[in-house]
């Protein structure tokens, strides 16, 4: 018997003109593949009338869009189903701002080091915050094992709000976004490696952390 | 709104270099092939007008995701399904169960004496045959016959592997034309 596709393709004036001679030399030959064909030219019309008479979509249903498009974010409605997404544009959730405070607070963290007089380091520019200097009595490494466990809690409540949203995407999206992720998370693990107990070395670590942060601050404000 | 693709791809760290698609293009080419996959889904015109507009307010936020080659409409689909089911979900009707148990249902009218592929009565015994399909397979069928995706394209919406798009379409076609052989012409 015909494949499927080539009687649906030749129904739909699809075949190039070899196939369709192929196609047709074979139906000459093959009642099943006839009976079949005249199924799927029925099943054509069928939809095709019925396409033509379905009413145009009204002007309404784009103004609807532009209103819900210009709406600012409102809370979630709370007779939905928890199941389901709400109907509204949703902001970040309150855990993703709780592990964005920790991340700043983090950030103001990991500037140093009373025990090296004079020394001050600045915040990691790209945090978007004016840079900012901290001296403090703590030894480097323990500011900054306190400033890599406060990225590392910032991560793990945006990785879950990103696992929420996950499975929203098309499957093709997911993954492209997921080898993103792993790859920026690939990057840390090395410079934590490559590290060991350099404060410069460390200093990359916390700037591959919020790099890493800020995919995945991008990821799910741009699924929302 | 969205960032730009080039943006999103330097946040991202990855090359991204699509052109920005513009959404209203993409609504007037699509809007009534979504509203008509949604109607067949939801079987209320109201809900699937609604269910429309939410299907575009989420693509307008995910536009940027497309890649270049990227098929637009089974990316609609995708998000026009997830809209469906949380609809169902909120409303908590009770469907047709999502296994694909087909209802043993007959046509509401009976058939007329002619039995020949008629225009009105035809078009009605096809709107049953697909409302008595289950969920699942009446999305397969319609994006196949009606909208012209590909069985990849919608292996990749359903999330099937391509022998079961194969299958469950072919089963409806079974179950459509076992309802419709009185209308198609001597059969």
């Amino acid at each position: 018997m015909c494949p499927m596709e080539d009687l649906e393709a030749l129904v739909a004036g699809e075949l190039d003109e070899a196939t369709e001679a192929r196609v047709r030399a074979h139906l000459a030959g093959c009642e099943t593949c006839r009976d079949e064909l005249e199924w799927l030219a029925a099943e054509a019309e069928l939809m095709a009338r019925r396409r033509a008479a379905e009413p145009e979509v009204a002007d309404a249903l784009w103004d609807g869009i532009q209103e819900r498009l210009a709406r600012p974010a409102l809370p979630a409605d709370p007779m939905r189903s928890v199941t389901a997404e709400p109907v509204r544009v949703r902001r970040w959730g309150m855990g993703a701002r709780v592990a964005y405070g920790s991340l700043l607070a983090a950030a103001a963290a990991a500037v140093l080091f009373a025990t090296w007089p004079g020394q001050m380091r600045s915040v990691p520019p790209d945090l978007g915050r004016p840079s900012v200097a901290v001296r403090t009595k703590q030894t480097p490494d323990v500011t900054l094992d306190r400033a890599e466990r406060e990225y590392k809690d910032a991560a793990k409540v945006l990785e879950a709000e990103y696992a929420e949203e996950r499975s929203r995407l098309p499957p093709s999206v997911a993954e492209r976004y997921d080898q993103v992720l792993t790859k920026t998370r690939m990057r840390v693990a090395d410079a934590r490696v490559n590290a060991g107990s350099d404060v410069d070395g460390r200093m990359v670590v916390l700037d591959g952390y919020a790099e890493y942060l800020r995919s995945l601050q991008t990821i799910v404000t741009d699924i929302r | 709104m969205a960032l730009d693709t080039r943006d999103q791809g330097e946040a991202l760290g990855v090359a991204l270099p699509l052109p920005a698609l513009d959404f209203r293009v993409v609504y007037d080419a699509h809007v009534r092939s979504v509203r008509r996959f949604l109607g067949d889904l939801l079987r209320d015109d109201t809900a699937a007008d609604e269910a429309t507009q939410e299907t575009f307010v989420r693509a307008h936020s995910r536009l940027s995701t497309l890649r270049e080659g990227d098929k637009v409409l089974p990316w609609l689909f995708g998000i026009a399904r997830n809209v469906f089911y949380e609809e169902l979900r909120a409303r908590k009707r009770h469907l047709r169960s999502i296994d694909d148990n087909e209802r043993d249902e007959e046509p509401d009218r009976s058939p007329s004496p002619e039995g020949m592929l008629l225009g009105v009565e035809a078009d009605e015994q096809l709107s049953a045959a697909l409302a008595a399909l289950g969920e699942e397979r009446r999305q397969a069928l319609v994006m196949r016959i009606d909208h012209g995706l590909d069985y990849e394209e919608i292996a990749e919406v359903m999330g099937w592997p391509l022998s079961k798009v194969k299958n469950e379409i072919h089963r409806a076609r079974l179950v459509l034309r076992t309802r419709l052989s009185k209308y198609v012409g001597g059969q």
